[in-house]
């Protein structure tokens, strides 16, 4: 599976852009940021992530500051960004690997060619360029100001990359899959690519001229908007209030407490960070995700923290036969010595097993001892043999 | 994962060694578990460390859970050993090594070092 990553870039004619990349990524998952959060630290995360984190240990994962949830804030401008960068991506690397396979001294900027219907944009300067297109992207934001109509608008982007799409001798890359071919078939292939996300270049033409408010705002006219769901103090609830709570909310309501705690703090977490997000999933989506989360992490929790579910952690995987004997060692030495007193015990009169338990223990605390002395140091005092674990 | 110390440091010169990372489901929140391998060939001793253990186990606070952090990845993990490893100048084991590493029944993430020594 090819993965995107921004190494990438570093085998290209720009390996610049390599930490351009990382710097559009989450530094918690390593993907592009999914709904970027900034924290009262100024990082920023996904919003996923970076709830995770707070509820793990309630740390900004890069400077280690305290924080809270309820303190993040959206920061649309980096979604604005990681979106516009992806859709330019295929056509920027297939740019910076065409430049290197025919080593041309050419710069992209010069290969730009004037669409006929951009007339307005007949200036070669792209620093004008982008400025101008800066200011309308800035007039359309103040002329909704209302929070949902915030959603990142593309469009300006992918403009951007069409521009430099053409080249000299008429053919233009894809803007979403970076295939060369005819201006004209650009539009038809467009088509194929069926994503939701993608605008094609027919909605850019009309949204040139209507203002990118139209856009914008049929998408979300009947959206309304998520809701967030608030935390719980799980200390203060009994068992069956949790699992009462739990099927309020439709997940699932199976397991030890430990899981049920861990899960419905999972369920927050994608709960709130759907409603950051400028495209949120429905709540099957969203099941879908804490069933994957169930199945890998859930599970885990499920064997590791209820102690008395001993089988499941010995069912696990990646049981350590080994720290597992060690650690009962003295559990079966018991049993054994126990096994062979009852043989005993059998000819004469017992109460109710409780001497050869003595018994056993005053053994177990005997052998160990001589082993300690067998294995040097007889001449020191018993406290100092005990080894210091914690010392590093 | 081999690694190396870059720096000519003698006590880790010519020297390559194995580390094995292991990653639960909820990594990255939780940290890797990180320890030295032995292996015979190719040559791959456990490095002579007043943090490492002649079993592999590393006591840094960036593998614990107080230390750990989810920005951190397989990349830092490996670098924070090396200057850890290059910054050493005792050629030794840590105090109580044989103690723990008879007695240790614990995995790594869950032996409760302390990290007192900031010198190194």
């Amino acid at each position: 599976m090819d993965v995107a990553d921004p190494s990438d870039w570093l085998k290209t004619t720009v390996p610049k852009l390599a930490p351009v990349e990382s710097a559009l990524r989450c530094q918690v998952c390593k993907d592009f940021f999914d709904t970027p959060m900034i924290t009262s630290c100024s990082h920023t995360f996904c919003s996923l992530c970076i709830r995770r984190c707070l509820t793990n240990d309630g740390k900004c994962p890069v400077c280690r500051t305290a924080d809270q949830e309820l303190r993040l804030r959206r920061n649309w401008t980096v979604q604005e960004i990681v979106d516009a960068f992806q859709i330019a991506r295929p056509s920027l690397s297939s740019l910076a690997m065409l430049e290197l396979n025919h080593s041309s001294v050419e710069k992209p900027t010069s290969k730009r060619k004037l669409d006929d219907t951009d007339l307005e944009e007949d200036t070669d300067d792209p620093i004008v360029t982008v400025q101008r297109r800066k200011t309308r992207s800035h007039d359309s934001r103040l002329s909704n100001s209302t929070d949902q109509a915030t959603a990142p608008s593309p469009n300006e982007a992918v403009q951007a990359v069409a521009d430099e799409n053409h080249n000299g001798n008429g053919s233009a890359a894809c803007p979403i899959c970076g295939q060369r071919m005819k201006e004209e078939a650009v539009f038809l292939h467009l088509d194929t690519h069926n994503e939701p996300d993608a605008p094609s270049q027919h909605n850019l033409r009309k949204s040139r001229r209507a203002p990118s408010v139209e856009v914008v705002g049929t998408s979300r006219t009947n959206v309304k908007p998520p809701e967030r769901l608030p935390q719980l103090n799980y200390s203060l609830m009994k068992d069956v209030a949790l699992r009462k709570k739990l099927s309020e909310l439709g997940i699932p309501t199976t397991g030890p407490r430990s899981l049920l705690v861990r899960r419905h703090a999972e369920w927050i977490n994608i709960v709130n960070a759907n409603a950051d997000s400028s495209r949120p999933k429905s709540k099957r989506e969203m099941l879908r995700e804490l069933d994957i989360w169930d199945r890998s992490t859930g599970r885990s929790i499920a064997s590791s923290g209820n102690e008395l579910n001993n089988a499941g952690s010995i069912m696990r995987k990646d049981f350590d036969g080994a720290a597992w004997s060690a650690n009962h060692s003295s559990d079966f030495q018991d049993l054994i010595s126990k096994a062979r007193n009852t043989g005993r015990a059998d000819s004469s009169p017992r109460k109710n097993g409780s001497p050869a338990n003595v018994i056993v223990e005053q053994e177990n605390h005997e052998s160990t001892t001589s082993a300690q002395l067998i294995d040097g140091l007889p001449e020191r005092p018993a406290s100092s043999t005990i080894p210091n674990s914690d010392d590093t | 994962m081999d690694i190396r110390v870059l720096d000519p440091n003698p006590i880790y010169l010519d020297q390559t060694f194995r580390l094995r990372f292991r990653f639960s489901n909820n990594y990255p929140i939780e940290s890797p578990e990180v320890t030295f391998i032995p292996l015979t060939s190719p040559p791959r001793p456990v490095p002579l460390h007043p943090h490492v253990y002649s079993n592999g186990y590393i006591c840094l606070d960036l593998l614990g859970a107080s230390g750990w952090s989810p920005v951190q990845n397989v990349e830092s993990v490996c670098m924070s050993i090396q200057s850890m490893l290059t910054g050493n100048v005792k050629a030794e084991r840590p105090p109580g090594d044989e103690d723990f590493v008879r007695r240790n029944t614990l995995r790594p993430r869950d032996v409760n070092f302390v990290y007192e020594d900031a010198t190194v």
